[in-house]
Order: structure tokens, then sequence, then C-alpha cells
């Protein structure tokens, strides 16, 4: 039985020759020696491994206290032998120190991919490509997972695993885990001051210790089990300022990484392609995920061979019509069952329908002021775009008259009429298609691989339909309510008796028209053929009472007359509408039943585990 | 670009620069800092390679020196004495240790040890200072403390050479300014001395009091 000498410090370094450990020693030698205690040294040249290095140093000593240092880490907190004797001092449990770690190792077993606490100094940029954090430890010590190998100080002697660990990588992330399966703490302490100065940065070209990195996998696969869920890159577009996924991969606990850089939407840049690819090569997602389909994000995954989702909210989406849409790493849930059966003709790898959800817990905390009911309260309201200036007249301009009178006519035959059945898709004759589509800027098509007719109807015929439509409901509304209408040009000379406000923050603002107005209009937009657009779940997850046009899928998911209501033509709409507005009492119950229908059913997390089943189950 | 083929290409570029790196004249240098600029392939890969993010900096100091006037203190520039990507290696690391030795507030001797490599390797006081400014963690009271040291080791111009850019990145730090002003009294450039002391904002009683002395010598140097 060893005996140890406690009033004993012992320094072990491997030196591989690197330059650093003349400095090294330099501020070893600095160091106080706390009264009572003696300080040696174990310099091991020539280590096969750390791991066998190490153990060399630790048998070769019978100091209780053993600090293990790399020739790169400077010790300069002066004190620090006696703060290192005085918390182990204060808990038997605590086995190993470190001057900073990670209290939850992503799954990758890569430190530096997560978020790290303690205190470190390193001059280069930490994952230049994302958003890490290295928190400060408030109180005491903190317990960690892992502690970061460079300077690693224990109480305790126990064996470096020299069967797993053949190289000089990893060693910290192993030995971590072997105190802890010895039922040891490892701490990071809290620092006022610096203890560690590093002289290398991390290695920025990747570490090389890929096959090392699965021996570590393998072992200690105990204590991965348990991060059994998906590790994601989360990337931003240029366009979209969206969060609400983001935000729900943090409260469903998953490791969830920001790319620091906004993609351009619209192109697939090189730039952009190269960075996404660094990002992914350097650590270990499952999944990368966007907001609507980002092609360069696809080229990325596609060359890395990493699963991306693209979460879908627009319809139609024309990126879903390039060549890239069809990698095979693409996993693309659209809200729109129809969108859904053209996309699965195109050639698409997985593309499946999902309904959307919506941010149950945030928009359910809406709080309200008196200020906020002054503003924004109101009998009717829309919220939404009229889809004026899109540039249908300017297609029939010089054109023959009979061209647009056919789409007039197309236009005007169901104008507010919803009934379930497709009046606008098909019906224009090959010859109208051919002549707008001859007219539509090349610039505006050249990039997607769609239908030209598809793209005549959805792009030109059914936004014009939908200003039409958004016109025609808001004005008659307005003769006898009064209707607030909430959008992005607020010069509608269109419109008339309706009072026009600015667009509204979607976080915290739109929230409050959705609770203050008595009846909350849904008009889908007519390219969205049979699926719920975003507002009818947004305004139930606050509370609001919705009246809606009828769409195909409501009632997959809603009881209508229970959860929310419908019109099925202006004169239902004007109807329904005088009567919800005597009947609150009714108004109220069904805003209630809606809320109470979305929170258990259609929240972004519950949405999110039916996909992740999808893409990682291989469900459907 | 995957990083199989980044790597490649990383080797690939670092064997021309250190065939380009090899008896450096002036000549050499502005062609290899030419083409670095130049260069789409070296652009792409060097943010994820330390040295090559060494070199660009050298690079970048380089230019300044030679565009500057801190040229006239200079005996060579940021390329002396290295032939190769390892050997810009350890005359950073010199300078970082040194400037970290200082800040660190280790025992006199060693931080002696730092000047005389920051001497032996002819570092420039833009050279210092752009070292400093990366790898300090404190760069007001580090870049001050390094400029006593060097004053202290009879090294005024080099003293001075920093402190100038210190006043300029840190106009409202009063013992620069003096600590400059007072290298200039030495140097015997009163105008510059009072110049220095002007910059100060807020001055103490006793600073108007220098800077009314020294514009009397002016004036009297000046009849």
């Amino acid at each position: 039985m060893k005996r140890y000498d406690e009033s004993k410090i012992c320094f072990i370094i491997c030196d591989n020759h690197e330059q650093d450990l003349e400095e090294c020693l330099l501020y070893l030698s600095l160091l106080e020696v706390p009264e009572g205690f003696e300080t040696e040294l174990f310099v091991i040249d020539d280590a096969e491994t750390l791991a066998k290095g190490y153990n060399e140093g630790m048998h070769a000593s019978n100091a209780k206290y053993k600090i293990y240092l790399r020739p790169n880490a400077l010790v300069v907190e002066k004190k620090i032998l006696q703060k290192l004797i005085d918390l182990f001092g204060s808990d038997k449990q605590i086995g190993m120190i470190g001057s900073f770690g990670s209290a939850s190792l992503p799954k990758d077993a890569i430190m530096w991919h997560g978020d790290m606490c303690g205190k470190v100094y390193r001059p280069e940029d930490w994952n230049k490509n994302c958003h890490t954090e290295i928190a400060e430890v408030g109180n005491k010590y903190r317990e960690v997972e892992v502690i970061q190998g460079d300077f690693m100080a224990t109480q305790y002697d126990l064996p470096w695993r020299e069967d797993v660990l053949d190289g000089w990588s990893f060693y910290d992330v192993s030995h971590s885990f072997e105190f802890r399966r010895a039922g040891y703490k490892v701490v990071v302490p809290a620092q006022n001051t610096l203890w560690i100065q590093h002289i290398k940065g991390r290695d920025m070209e990747l570490y090389h210790g890929e096959a090392q990195r699965q021996k570590i996998l393998t072992e200690y696969k105990d204590f991965f089990t348990i991060k059994n869920k998906p590790r994601i890159l989360f990337v931003h577009s240029d366009k979209i300022r969206l969060a609400g996924l983001l935000g729900c991969f943090m409260e469903m606990e998953l490791e969830v990484i920001e790319f620091a850089h906004r993609i351009k939407i619209l192109e697939v840049n090189a730039s952009e392609v190269d960075l996404l690819i660094e990002t992914l090569e350097e650590s270990s997602f499952d999944l990368v995920v966007t907001y609507d389909f980002i092609a360069s994000v696809s080229v990325a995954c596609e060359e890395v061979g990493v699963k991306y989702y693209s979460w879908v909210y627009d319809s139609p989406l024309l990126s879903l019509y390039t060549k890239e849409a069809k990698n095979s790493v693409n996993y693309i849930s659209v809200f729109d069952k129809k969108q859904c059966e053209r996309l699965q003709v195109e050639g698409l790898a997985h593309v499946k329908y999902f309904p959307l959800a919506t941010e149950v817990n945030l928009f359910a905390a809406v709080k309200i002021t008196e200020e906020d009911e002054k503003k924004y309260g109101a009998d009717v309201s829309f919220l939404g775009r009229l889809y004026e200036k899109r540039g249908f007249e300017e297609l029939f301009q010089d054109g023959p008259q009979e061209y647009l009178e056919e789409a007039e006519a197309i236009l005007r035959e169901k104008l507010c009429q919803w009934d379930g059945e497709n009046h606008l898709y098909g019906k224009a004759s090959d010859e109208l298609i051919s002549y707008m589509y001859s007219k539509i800027e090349p610039a505006e098509y050249t990039n997607y691989n769609v239908d030209k007719r598809y793209f005549c109807e959805s792009m030109k015929l059914a936004r014009k339909c939908n200003e039409y439509e958004r016109v025609e409901l808001l004005n008659k509304v307005a003769e006898k309510h009064n209707v607030t209408l909430y959008t992005e040009n607020t010069e509608q000379s269109a419109l008339s008796n309706v009072k026009i406000h600015p667009w509204v923050d979607y976080l915290y603002e739109m929230p409050k028209v959705f609770a203050l107005s008595k009846i909350n209009l849904n008009i889908t937009s007519r390219s969205i053929e049979t699926g719920i657009p975003q507002r009818v779940w947004d305004i139930l997850a606050v509370g609001g009472f919705c009246l809606t046009n009828y769409q195909q899928e409501l009632e997959d998911y809603f009881e209508i007359g229970k959860d929310l209501d419908v019109y099925h033509n202006p004169e239902e709409l004007l109807e329904k509408i005088d009567y919800y507005l005597k009947n609150e009492k009714e108004r109220l119950r069904i805003a209630l039943n809606g809320y109470k229908k979305v929170r258990e059913y259609h929240s972004y997390e519950k949405r999110l585990q039916e996909i992740f089943e999808w893409i990682f189950e291989g469900e459907g | 670009m995957k990083r199989e083929e980044r790597s490649k290409v990383v080797n690939e570029i670092k064997e021309e620069i250190n065939s380009g790196l090899m008896d450096l004249d002036l000549y050499k240098v502005k062609n290899l800092v030419l083409w670095m600029l130049q260069s789409s392939e070296y652009q792409k890969v060097k943010m994820n390679d330390e040295q090559l993010m060494r070199l660009d900096l050298f690079a970048d100091i380089w230019r300044q020196e030679k565009s500057d006037l801190y040229a006239f203190e200079m005996q060579g520039d940021i390329f002396a004495g290295v032939a190769s990507l390892d050997e810009i290696d350890k005359k950073y690391q010199c300078a970082k240790l040194a400037i970290w030795r200082i800040e660190n507030k280790v025992p006199y001797e060693y931080c002696v040890e730092g000047i005389e490599c920051l001497e032996k390797y002819q570092y420039s006081a833009y050279a210092i200072y752009r070292i400093l400014l990366r790898e300090s963690k404190n760069h007001e009271k580090n870049l001050l403390d390094l400029a006593r040291f060097l004053k202290e080791r009879e090294q005024s111009v080099k003293a001075i050479g920093l402190l100038q850019l210190g006043v300029k990145k840190f106009p409202r730090n009063m013992d620069m300014a003096m600590e400059l002003a007072d290298l200039w009294l030495t140097a015997g450039q009163l105008k510059r001395a009072y110049d220095c002391l002007a910059e100060i904002e807020k001055p103490t009683n006793e600073i108007q009091g220098l800077k009314q002395e020294l514009e009397k010598l002016i004036k009297n140097e000046a009849i």
C-alpha cells in the first residue's frame, strides 16, 4: 500500500520537445509554496504516449497532490498551490481540479464545441464560426464533466488509461471520466485572477486525434448514452429574423450551436459554403437546421455528409425547385399537403408534410398594459400583406386584351369563395401561361427548375387574387365594423374606412394585437392551397379568437366552431363577425379551446419530436 | 473546401513561402507580401492556420514599418533574422513571452532576459506594439510598463516609439503622456515634450506649471 506524503506537491510534465518547457518551468519556480509543504518536479522526456508518461510520473512520486501540466501552460497565479490545497481540503470528494472545463461535454467529446466554464486566456478566436460561452464560476467551485488537460490537479492517484489513450489527445476527457467513475467530483474553481495562461492557442486546423476520439466514445459510452439527443447547428439566413426553432431547441436542452454568419438565402455563395464546411468538419453535428431552404447550406451538408433539415414556412418556396434541393442530405417539411404532393414528384430525397407549429410558451406569456389596450385594442384585426404592386398589371400592359380578360375572369370567378376546391390552378389556358411567362423577367425564374404553369399561377395569379380578396373583404367588413389592418405599406388607396397601421414586431407586438383584438381575421394566401398558415397557429397560441377562411386541413386539427370558426364567403364572414361581437362569452370560450388545443398538440417541441423521429428513425 | 484538401493546400503554400523566406532581401519580402495580398488561395486557407496568421501579422507590420516613420530607429524590419515560418514562430514567441513576463511581474532578471530577446531579434517599437496589442491582457498598463523597462535599459528611442503609439491609442492616459514628455526632455526635444503635455485633458497644476516652464524655455531657445 503506497504511503502518501500529505505535505508534498508534485508537478508532472511530459515534454514532447516543445520549446515552451523552459518558460513553463520559470513560472513554476516563482510559485509560492505553502508553509510546511514541499514541491517536486518530474519532467518525463520521450514518453511514448501522454498516459504512459503521466503514469510514470505518478508512480515515481509519493506526493498526495499531483499537478499534471503541459509545457504550454504557464501557471501565473503565484498563490495557486495554497488555493488548491484549501479547495481539496474543503471537500474530500473533489478528486480533480482544472482551470476550465465543460459542465456538459458535447456528445462528440470535444470540449470547446460546447459551453465551458472557468477562466482561460488564449488570444486567438474561439470557435470563430460558432458562438460558445466560457462562463465565470460564481460560487466556490462548479462541478463539471471534464476539465481541460493543460492543467489538472489531483489529490488522489488514479491510473491513466494507457489501454485507451495511445496518443496525446483526449487524455483530459478520459481522466475526468475515470475520476467520476470512481465516485469523485471533477471541478473548476472560482478564479478571481487568471491562474493559467496558455502559450499556444487551440489547434485551429482540427485536432488530429479522430481515432482517439472514437476510442473515448466507445470506452466511456456509459457517459454518452444520455446524450442521445441530436447535436444541431442552427443557421440563420440573411432574410429571415425568426428564432422560435432555436429557442425551442434550447428549451428542449439539445446541444445547439448557432452559426455565427447569416447565409444568403437566394444564392449559392462559395465562400459561405466553405465556412460552413469548415464548421461542419471541425465538429460532429447530427443535423443542420434552417428556416426555409438555403441552397448553400445544403451544398455544404452534402459535401460533409451531415443531415440538413429545412422548416419551410413559405408557400410556394421556389428554392425547393433548385438542383440543390435534390441533395441526398436534405430533409424538408412543408405545411401544405398539396405543395407536398407537388414536391414529391420533383425528385427530392426526403420531403414530408408536417403542419406548422407555434411558440406556445412565449406567446402565452405576453404581458398586456393599459397602454397596450389603448394602442392595440380593436373589434376586428387583420395582420398581413395586401400583395399590391407585384407586377401583375405590367405583364399585360402592352399585350393582347384577351389575355388580361382571361386572367381577370379566372381571378373573379370564385373570388372570396372558399369551399375546399381549387379554383385557381390548372384553369388558365396554355396560351395565357405562355404569354405570361414570356413577359416575366427571366431573373425571377432562371435559378429554379419550376414548371412554368405553376410559377405563373402561384407567383402571379395567386398573388393578384390575394390582393383582390383581402381588399374586398376588408372593405366589406369596414362598411359595418371597426377594422384595423397591420401591414407593410400603409398607403392603401383601395381601402375605405379601414384603420391602417404599420407592421408590428413578431415577438413583442403581434401577440398583443392578437390578444387585444376581439376578432382576428385570417385570409389565407391563395398560394397556400390546403394548408394552415402561421397566422392561425399564432393567434390561437396567444389565446386570441380566430375567424379564418375555410382551408381543407383545418378539420384535421381543429373542431370548427369549437376551437376557431371559419367563413366560406363574405356574407358568412359578416354574419359571423356580427354574431361574435355580440356574443362575447362564446367567443372567449372558443378562443380558450383553441388556445388549449394548440398548447397541447401544436407546440414547436411537439412538432420537432415528430420531425426528429422522421429524420433519425426513418419513419415514413 | 474540405479539410483534407485544405490541409494539402496549406502544406503546399507553406513550402512555397518557406522557399521564399530563405535569403530574404527587401525585394523578396515585397514580393512575398504582395503575393499574400493577391493570392485568393492563401486568403482562403490562412484563417485556419496559426502559422499563416502569424505570417499575416508580420506582413502587416512590415508594410507599416516601411510606410511610416518608425523606420528611423530600426536597424532591421520584422522579417530580420527569419528564414522560415518556424523561425517566424520563434521570433514571435520571444516577443510574446517577453511581454508576458513584464505583465506577469516576473523577477527583474527574467524581464531583462525577455528584453534582450527583443533586442536580439531587432524588434521595432511598432512591431512590439502590435504584438502587445494582440497578446497582452491589459494593453495600456503593459505598454507603459514595457516602455519604462526599455527606458531603464537605455533603449529610449524604442521607448519613445512605443509611447508615441501608446498616447495615440490611449489619449486619456496621463502617465503615458508624462512618460513620453520625460523622454523627450531627456533627449533635449523641448517642443515635443511640450506637445505631449499639451495633449493631456484636464492637466494637473503640476503639469500646467511644467508646460509654462517649457514654454519659456522654448521661447528662449527661439530667441
